[in-house]
C-alpha cells in the first residue's frame, strides 16, 4: 500500500484557506453554489463569487443544521435540515418552504439533489431519515414521495444529478447500493456488509447506529465508508466493491470530478492528525496527502464532510472544530477568499 | 418507386452459451431470474452480466419470482419448499417454508405489497394461497376459494384466478388487488364447475388493471387451451370482461404494458412468440424450433417475462436455454 505524501514541488501543492472559523457539520455545492451549515448560521458562496456570506439560522426550525444540500445548477435551490425539520430556499419569488417533522425522533440525516425524469426532466431533493427511509420532495405534487427501497444508510448525488444510496447495515446478501441516472430505473450492486445495527451475531463488533455512513458518487463510480473504517469503491455497475487500501482509515469521501475514473478524496484521522488524502483510480494507485491538520489539543479536529467544487476547482471541508475550509487544486489560479460577513 | 423501410425486427439472442435447460423465468424491477436443471441464472438491476449459480441439491425449482424492489431477493419454489434467497452470491436462504407433504407444493409465486409490507404469495397445488413475510418469516393463508394460478406485477398488484367455481356458482372469477386497495376487485371468468382446466398448466399475468390467463392442456390433440384477456376498463368500455385475442394465442404469457401482451405458442416442435396490441396489431416477433421444412431442432418455451428496464422479453426454453428478445431500438442486451 502506498503511503500518502505531500507534493514534492510547491507548484503541485494544494493551497488551504480557512473560510469560516465556526463549527460546521456539512457542506454541499458541486455546481458553484456552496452551502455549509453551522451551529448558528448558513454559510453560502454564490455561483461565480468567492465571498462567503452568512445567513442567520432559520427561525422556525430549532437546532443547528445537520445536513445541507445545494442544487448543482440553476435555479440554485438549497435546503437545510435541522432537528425540527427541513427548509428549502431559492424557490420562485424568494419563497421558503419549511417542512416540520411530526415525529421528532425521526430526523433527516442526508440530502441530495438529483435528476428525476418523470414526464419532464427536473431536479428534486432526496431525503434520507434516521429510520433509513428515503423519499423525494415532489414540489409538483406537493408531497414527499417515499421510495420502495430497504432502509438506506446514506444517499448522495454528483454534479450531474446522478443519485446513489447504500444499505450496508444489513445481513450479507441484502447489503447493496442503488444507483440511478433518472430517478426511475434503479441499478443495483452488492456491497460488503458492515456491522449490522439490526442483528448482531455473537462475537461480532457492535455497530453504533449513530455512526455516519459517508457516500460519494461520480457517474457510475460509488464510494462509501462507515465512520472512519475505510473507503470501499466500485467504479461500474458490474464491478464489485473493493476496499481502497490507500484510504483504509478514511471517513468522509468526495470524488475529484464527475467521471467514473475520478480520483477519490478521503478524510483520514488519528489522535494527532486529521488529513485529507487523494487516491488515484486504477491498479497502481498513487496517493497524495492534500492537507494535514495537526492537533494542538489531545484530540485532532474532525472533518465531517467533503465536497468537490468543479467550478472553483476546490475541495470544501466541513469541520465542527476547524470550521469551513477551502482547499484549492494546484494551478487552479488565485482567488481572494473572504470570510463570512 | 420508393419502398418504405422494413419494420424494425425484434432481435433474439441466446443468453446462455452453451445453452442450458431453462424452464422458468421472472423479470421485475430490472432483476431477471431464471432456473432449470439445478441452476439459477440472475441478471441484477442495471447489470449486463448474467451470472449463474448451482441450486442447492434439495432444491429442484418449479417456480421462481424476482422481487421487483430493493433488495431484489429471489423466491424459489421446489416440490418440498418455498424459499426466499438473497439476490447476491452465495444466495443464502433468508426465510423459507417446508411443506409437510409434496401434495402441498407451491406452483406459483408472486411478490406483493399488502398494506405497504412486502409479502411473498405462493399458491399451493391444493389451491390454497399463502403469504410469507420475508422480514419476520410469518406465514398466513389468504381467505379465498381454491385458486388455479396467481401473479403480481412490478408495482405489487396481485391477481388470483379461480377456474373451479363451487356450486351454485357457475362461473369462475379473477381476483385483483389494486395498488393500495384493501378490497379485491372480482371479474367473472367463463367456466363451469368441474372444469378440467384446473388440472392443466395455467399461466396468469397482471399489469395494473389488465389481467390475462392461459390454459395449456396436457393433451393438445383433444383439447386446445387458449388465452383470455381482460383489459383495464376505460370510460367507453368498462365491462372488464375476458375476451379472446383476435388470433391464436396460447402458452406462456406476459404483459408488455397495459395495452400490449405476449404469448409463446408451442405447436409441433415450433414456438411462435406473438405480440398483441389492444385494438391493434397482432404480430409474430420471433420463432424458434423446427422450420417450415420440418428441419432443425424441436423447441418449446415454458416461460415468458417482460423486462421493462432493458425493453426486452425473456423466454425460458428447456431446449434452447434463456432467450432475450430485444425490442426494436431497445436499451441494449446482455454482453
Amino acid at each position: 500500500m502506498a503511503r500518502a505524501r505531500f507534493a514534492r514541488r510547491a507548484a503541485d501543492a494544494w493551497s488551504v484557506t480557512v473560510v469560516a472559523q465556526q463549527p460546521v457539520r456539512d457542506v454541499s455545492g458541486a455546481g458553484g453554489l456552496v452551502v455549509a451549515g453551522s451551529a448558528s448560521a448558513l454559510l453560502m458562496v454564490r455561483p461565480g463569487t468567492q465571498t462567503c456570506k452568512a445567513r442567520p439560522q432559520l427561525g422556525d426550525l430549532p437546532g443547528p443544521a445537520v445536513a445541507v444540500a445545494a442544487e448543482q445548477a440553476r435555479p440554485w435551490r438549497y435546503a437545510v435540515a435541522c432537528a425540527g425539520g427541513i427548509a428549502m430556499m431559492g424557490l420562485p419569488g424568494d419563497q421558503m418552504l419549511t417542512l416540520t417533522s411530526t415525529t421528532p425522533e425521526i430526523q433527516v440525516t442526508h440530502m441530495a439533489w438529483a435528476r428525476f425524469l418523470a414526464g419532464r426532466e427536473q431536479t428534486v431533493l432526496y431525503l434520507r431519515w434516521t429510520d433509513g427511509a428515503v423519499g423525494r420532495v415532489r414540489l409538483d405534487l406537493g408531497t414527499i414521495e417515499h421510495l420502495h427501497v430497504l432502509p438506506m444508510d446514506a444517499i448522495a448525488s454528483d454534479a450531474n444529478g446522478v443519485l446513489a444510496m447504500v444499505a450496508v447495515r444489513r445481513p450479507a446478501g441484502d447489503a447493496h447500493a442503488l444507483w440511478t441516472r433518472d430517478g426511475i430505473r434503479l441499478e443495483e450492486r452488492p456491497v460488503q456488509p458492515g456491522p449490522s445495527a439490526l442483528a448482531q451475531p455473537a462475537g461480532e463488533p457492535k455497530s453504533d447506529p449513530e455512526t455516519r455512513v459517508h457516500l460519494a458518487v461520480a457517474d457510475e463510480a460509488i464510494a462509501y465508508a462507515i465512520g472512519g473504517q475505510g473507503a470501499h469503491v466500485s467504479r461500474g455497475i458490474d464491478e464489485d466493491f473493493s476496499a481502497c487500501e490507500e484510504l483504509a482509515q478514511a471517513g468522509p469521501l468526495a470524488f475529484h470530478g464527475t467521471a467514473a475514473s475520478a480520483a477519490l478524496f478521503g478524510v483520514v484521522r488519528s489522535a494527532a492528525v486529521c488529513a485529507i488524502d487523494r487516491a488515484e483510480a486504477g491498479e497502481a494507485r498513487d496517493v497524495q496527502r492534500v492537507v494535514e491538520i495537526v492537533a494542538d489539543s489531545p484530540d485532532s479536529p474532525r472533518i465531517e464532510a467533503l465536497q468537490w467544487d468543479a467550478s472553483r476547482r476546490a475541495l470544501w471541508a466541513a469541520s465542527p472544530q476547524a470550521g469551513l475550509t477551502r482547499v484549492d487544486e494546484p494551478g487552479a489560479g488565485g482567488h481572494k477568499a473572504v470570510g463570512p460577513s | 418507386m420508393i419502398h418504405p423501410p422494413p419494420v424494425d425486427p425484434w432481435t433474439c439472442r441466446f443468453a446462455l452459451d452453451p445453452p442450458a435447460s431453462v424452464r422458468f423465468v421472472s423479470a421485475a424491477g430490472g432483476s431477471v431470474v431464471a432456473a432449470g436443471e439445478g441452476t439459477l441464472h440472475l441478471l441484477r438491476p442495471g447489470s449486463r452480466r448474467l451470472r449463474s449459480a448451482e441450486l442447492p441439491p434439495d432444491v429442484d425449482a418449479v417456480a421462481v419470482a424476482a422481487e421487483p424492489w430493493s433488495p431484489y431477493r429471489v423466491a424459489i419454489a421446489s416440490p418440498a419448499s418455498v424459499g426466499i434467497y438473497s439476490g447476491h452470491r452465495p444466495h443464502e436462504l433468508s426465510v423459507g417454508v417446508r411443506h409437510e407433504s409434496r401434495k402441498y407444493h407451491a406452483t406459483h409465486l408472486a411478490w406483493a405489497r399488502l398494506g405497504g409490507v412486502t409479502q411473498l404469495l405462493f399458491r399451493q397445488a391444493t389451491g390454497e394461497v399463502c403469504q410469507l413475510e420475508p422480514e419476520t418469516g410469518a406465514t398466513a393463508t389468504i381467505t379465498c376459494p381454491p385458486m388455479t394460478a396467481i401473479a403480481a406485477d412490478v408495482e405489487g398488484v396481485v391477481t388470483m384466478l379461480n377456474l373451479a367455481p363451487v356450486a351454485p356458482a357457475n362461473v369462475g372469477d379473477a381476483w385483483i388487488l389494486p395498488l393500495g386497495a384493501k378490497q379485491w376487485d372480482v371479474r367473472w371468468v367463463d367456466c363451469g364447475p368441474d372444469d378440467r382446466r384446473t388440472t392443466w398448466t395455467n399461466h396468469v399475468a397482471v399489469l395494473g388493471g389488465a389481467v390475462a390467463y392461459s390454459v395449456v392442456p396436457g393433451d393438445t390433440i383433444t383439447y386446445s387451451g387458449g388465452v383470455q384477456v381482460s383489459w383495464e376498463g376505460d370510460e367507453e368500455n368498462d365491462r372488464n370482461t375476458f375476451d379472446l385475442p383476435p388470433g391464436v394465442m396460447r402458452g406462456p404469457i406476459a404483459f408488455q404494458d397495459p395495452r400490449a401482451m405476449f404469448a409463446a405458442y408451442n405447436v409441433e416442435g415450433q414456438v411462435n412468440v406473438l405480440r398483441w396490441v389492444r385494438d391493434g396489431s397482432f404480430t409474430r416477433i420471433a420463432r424458434f424450433g423446427l422450420g417450415e421444412d420440418w428441419e432443425g431442432t424441436p423447441a418449446t418455451v415454458t416461460g415468458l417475462a417482460w423486462d421493462q428496464e432493458r425493453r426486452a422479453l425473456w423466454a425460458a426454453s428447456p431446449e434452447l436455454g434463456l432467450i432475450e428478445i430485444q425490442e426494436p431500438h431497445g436499451a441494449g442486451g446482455v454482453n
